[in-house]
């Protein structure tokens, strides 16, 4: 498991848009990018999960990040897009507002996360990176599967096989 | 008890006063008794034959006896017995 | 994995291959003991495994098998024929064989209490035939040694009172690794007086009672001090010391009495504390996956069926594959067939009117299909290895519940998804017990007063119906007694009074867990004990399990399974544009209700009387909150299915017609919808959700059971 602050100097980061705040998470999680597509309703899941997704063949969740953050949804648009996330080999798709690049953080630029003052469960933010005048919200994607009881650390064995 | 020539074939079940016969018999005989075999599926009941074919042993080491030398013997009436006597 | 990792796996892998064979084998030997081929089989196992065992350090299985196979090579070069006492023998020594495996390769310190017991036997059996006594443990040939030692007469008691003594502590370790719960050790000193004999004592003697009252027995008998003849007296006793090495149930003073008779200082016993190991639970020993799941293999054949026949002909080529790669290699053509229907589908593709274009197209169709059958194929085993195993349950029933049984099989080609056999063992096995053992009359005097013959009758038939593949399970004997199990059940408040079930579900009531722990009910004697297990374990295979009887001539237990566990047989419907997928294998009949037989009750729900039956109708949009525009039910369709509670009617909008999907997982995160039991793609790219019947409950919660 990856402690919370990076261990080399550099680490490389997507960075990616929810209303005006400013997201990122570490490259090697980074499954792949796609487009806003149909999302299969399956009833009575968290509020914050859309439903699933077809995925060349493998059936992926997909989650409503702003309201898993806490924020109001809001209607798709041409930007908007899904980022296929992955943890122990288990795949979740967040839609974002806007995806915006590849940017290498230096570790000098982070710092501890700030405990109130924030949308999101404090939990889920590993670091904050100054990226010029912007801030940069580091997410600990594996806190943030577990609390939605996604993976468990466990039992990682169980969460695959039949799934891809 | 049976004779072959220089060879003895006994039963190892024997009873006291059978163990002190054939201890009488060998005494004689020590020197042209070559080989003391025992009979097939026979089994050893007292500590007295066991001692006196170690006393045989003992007392000319060159007389075979298989079922001796072994040092050791498994029934399911005594579980598995070992020995040793060497000098 | 390093080389030397990498070989052990495999080994244990073939390893545990063997021993199936090994149980196989001994089972068809003990039936036809003369076939010396399948001696010589049985023989090479063996030897196989001994040889690879010690060089993997397994020198507990290592030194069973080394002595299996003397015994085993004795009667193959003899040729001697086996008496049946020492069949049995055989039949137990593979058992142990899988036992200790099982230690060896989960590092169990403690056999199994047959372990040593058995090998007792095979040495004595050995001890026997060959008149060549061999001591349990070895001992070092120190001979030459001995000799100089005698030459030079140098030290030598010491010597060998040290050797008897490491001998004595070596059995003392050995001891307390068989050791076992219940069992104590002691080491008891014997020192007879000289004059022993004469008051009527023996080491014998003691030996043998002793030996009446335990399960492990070793003797050390110093015989230092015997003298030549000249001086010997065979009426005296002139082995100083005996030290006796015994495992038994029996507590100190027991074994002290074995003794009282003697002087205080002619015996002396010590309690042997028993080693500290870690105890491995009962259930990890179970998980008898360990035997070979480094990697799962599976015999891929160059032919459909597989075969471990002793008598086969003509080997069959094969190759060993992981079944990962299978797996994989499954999805990919998964994968291909959707590619291939979208296009086969597509409208704009085709609009375009290109003969060569829609020849191609149909040529891709067949093609598709034939990969996909053939992938399929790969996976698919036939149950004959299943049913051989289940010979060997039948024989040891039948001699348990002293019944004459003979076993008739059909269909052992009969194909299954190999992911499937592995569950399907054990509830077999369970079926199986609980026919011999409740549904035939306990003796034959009672089967022929019945006109039946004195032997009783089990036969297992495989077969393929309607996509399905049918185990079953019939016995000759008694029947089940409908109005007693309805009667019981009732009492115990499993059904109400006034359900009106069928025959088939009736039987059916026998299967519930308030059911097996039911009291004896005469000639239903405990039948129903684990069967709610069973039937949940096929459940659990998505299939499902259906009993037929009649009084007086015999019961007959059918498993359903559908053919592979990747791909299910579904009706595809549609509620609020969301399309389902219903099991087929659940669905009764689909219709449009007429207007009449709809009926409300307030506070009940709606109903549909369905040629006198009345049947709860279940709207999807409710159970799921969908936001559907609500149509009555006499302008939609009602899918009729069986669960477990009885039959519902399904609400839905469209039938869109029948379709064999690829299961899905939802992921963990999904997965806690009772409700959904799956996803699934289909041709067009869209995901439709795979209905679990069982969980489906009208509004107002009314239900059967």
């Amino acid at each position: 498991m990856k402690p919370n602050l990076p261990q080399s100097k550099k680490e490389r980061y997507l960075t990616f848009f929810l209303g005006d705040e400013q997201y990122g998470i570490e490259i090697e999680r980074i499954k792949e990018i796609i487009a806003m597509m149909k999302i299969t309703g399956v009833p009575k899941i968290p509020k914050f999960m859309r439903g699933v997704i077809n995925l060349r063949g493998s059936i992926i969740p997909v989650v409503d990040t702003r309201l898993r953050f806490a924020m109001e949804s809001r209607e798709a648009d041409m930007h908007t897009a899904i980022i296929i996330v992955e943890v122990e080999k288990v795949n979740i798709g967040f839609i974002v507002d806007r995806v915006e690049e590849v940017a290498s953080i230096d570790k000098a630029s982070l710092s501890e996360p700030p405990k109130f003052g924030s949308y999101i469960d404090t939990d889920f933010i590993s670091a904050v990176a100054q990226m010029g005048e912007n801030v940069v919200m580091i997410l600990d994607v594996i806190k943030l599967f577990e609390a939605d009881e996604i993976i468990d650390l466990e039992q990682i064995q169980n969460s695959n096989t039949s799934d891809a | 008890m049976q004779i072959n020539g220089d060879e003895v074939t006994i039963d190892l079940n024997m009873s006291m006063d059978e163990v002190i016969n054939f201890e009488e018999f060998i005494r004689p005989r020590i020197e042209y008794i070559e080989k003391i075999e025992v009979e097939e599926n026979s089994t050893l009941t007292s500590g007295a034959l066991l001692s006196l074919l170690v006393s045989i042993k003992k007392t000319r080491p060159e007389i075979e006896i298989p079922f001796l030398e072994k040092m050791g013997s498994t029934s399911p009436v005594h579980g598995t017995l070992h020995w040793t006597y060497h000098d | 994995m390093t080389k030397q990792e990498e070989l052990k796996a495999i080994f244990i892998e073939e390893a545990g291959e063997i021993v199936e064979k090994l149980d196989v084998d001994i089972i068809r030997f003990e039936e036809n003991s003369n076939d010396l081929e399948l001696l010589n089989e049985i023989f090479r196992g063996v030897h196989t495994l001994k040889g690879n065992s010690n060089a993997f350090g397994f020198t507990r299985l290592g030194e069973f098998v080394h002595h299996f196979e003397d015994l085993l090579d004795y009667y193959r070069s003899t040729k001697e024929s086996i008496e049946e006492n020492n069949l049995e023998l055989f039949v137990e020594s593979v058992d142990v064989v899988r036992e200790v495996m099982r230690c060896e390769l989960d590092s169990i310190e403690i056999l199994p209490k047959s372990y040593a017991e058995c090998l007792e036997k095979i040495k004595i059996l050995l001890d026997i035939k060959k008149n060549r006594p061999k001591p349990v443990i070895e001992q070092k040939s120190e001979e030459t040694l001995k000799d100089l030692a005698f030459e030079f007469a140098l030290d030598t008691l010491d010597e060998q009172e040290d050797e008897q003594r490491d001998e004595v502590e070596k059995s003392i370790k050995f001891h307390q690794s068989i050791q076992t719960d219940g069992l104590n050790l002691y080491k008891i000193d014997l020192t007879l007086d000289s004059d022993s004999y004469k008051r009527g004592f023996d080491y014998f003697v003691f030996l043998k009672i002793l030996g009446e009252r335990t399960t492990h027995l070793e003797s050390f008998f110093d015989m230092q001090n015997i003298q030549t003849l000249d001086e010997f007296k065979s009426d005296e006793n002139s082995i100083t010391k005996v030290t006796i090495v015994i495992l038994t149930p029996f507590v100190y003073t027991e074994v002290e009495e074995v003794f009282e008779f003697l002087f205080d200082h002619e015996y002396s016993i010590a309690l042997i504390a028993p080693l500290v190991v870690e105890q491995k639970t009962q259930a990890e020993v179970k998980s008898i996956s360990s035997l070979s799941k480094t990697s799962e293999t599976v015999e891929s054949t160059a032919s459909k069926t597989s075969t471990t026949s002793s008598n086969a002909n003509m080997p069959k080529s094969t190759i060993r594959i992981d079944t990962f790669k299978v797996d994989e290699l499954f999805d990919s053509v998964g994968e291909l067939v959707i590619a291939q229907n979208f296009i086969a589908q597509s409208e704009k593709i085709r609009s375009i009117e290109d003969e060569s274009i829609n020849r191609t197209i149909e040529t891709l169709s067949k093609i598709t299909k034939k990969i996909q059958d053939r992938v399929m194929s790969l996976r698919m085993v036939a149950i004959k290895d299943t049913f051989e195993k289940m010979k060997r349950v039948v024989r040891d029933t039948s001699k348990k519940t002293g019944k004459e049984i003979h076993l008739i099989i059909q269909g052992e080609e009969t194909e299954i998804d190999k992911t499937m056999i592995d569950n399907l063992s054990d509830p077999l096995i369970h079926i199986i017990r609980n026919a011999i053992d409740h549904g035939l009359e306990s003796c034959g005097d009672e089967r022929v007063s019945a006109g039946k013959d004195a032997e009783g009758v089990i036969t297992l038939k495989a077969f393929h119906k309607s996509g399905n593949i049918v185990i079953s399970v019939s016995d000759d004997g008694r029947g089940i007694n409908k109005d007693r199990v309805l009667k019981k059940a009732i009492e115990r408040g499993v059904v109400s009074e006034n359900e009106n079930l069928t025959d088939s579900q009736i039987f059916a009531l026998i299967m519930q867990p308030g059911f097996s722990t039911a009291e004896v009910i005469s000639d239903l004697s405990g039948r129903g004990v684990g069967l709610d297990v069973v039937k949940t374990s096929i459940e659990k295979l998505r299939g499902k399990i259906e009993i037929d009887s009649k009084e007086g001539q015999g019961t007959t237990f059918s498993i359903i399974l559908p053919l592979t566990l990747a791909i299910i047989d579904g009706m595809l419907v549609q509620t609020a544009d969301e399309t389902y997928i219903i099991p087929t294998l659940s669905v009764v009949e689909s219709f449009r209700p007429q207007r009449e037989i709809v009926h409300i009750f307030k506070g009940k729900g709606e109903f549909v009387n369905l040629r006198g039956e009345c049947i709860p109708i279940i709207r999807l949009s409710d159970v799921f909150d969908l936001n559907a525009k609500k149509i009555e039910a006499w302008d939609a369709i009602l899918v009729c299915v069986e669960t477990e509670a009885g039959r519902i009617a399904i609400l839905v909008d469209e039938l869109l017609g029948r379709q064999q999907v690829v299961i899905k997982t939802l992921g963990k995160s999904l997965s806690k919808l009772k409700e959904i039991s799956g996803g699934a793609i289909l041709g067009n790219g869209d995901i439709a959700l795979i209905l679990n019947v069982d969980e489906l409950r009208p509004l107002g919660e009314i239900s059967h059971v």
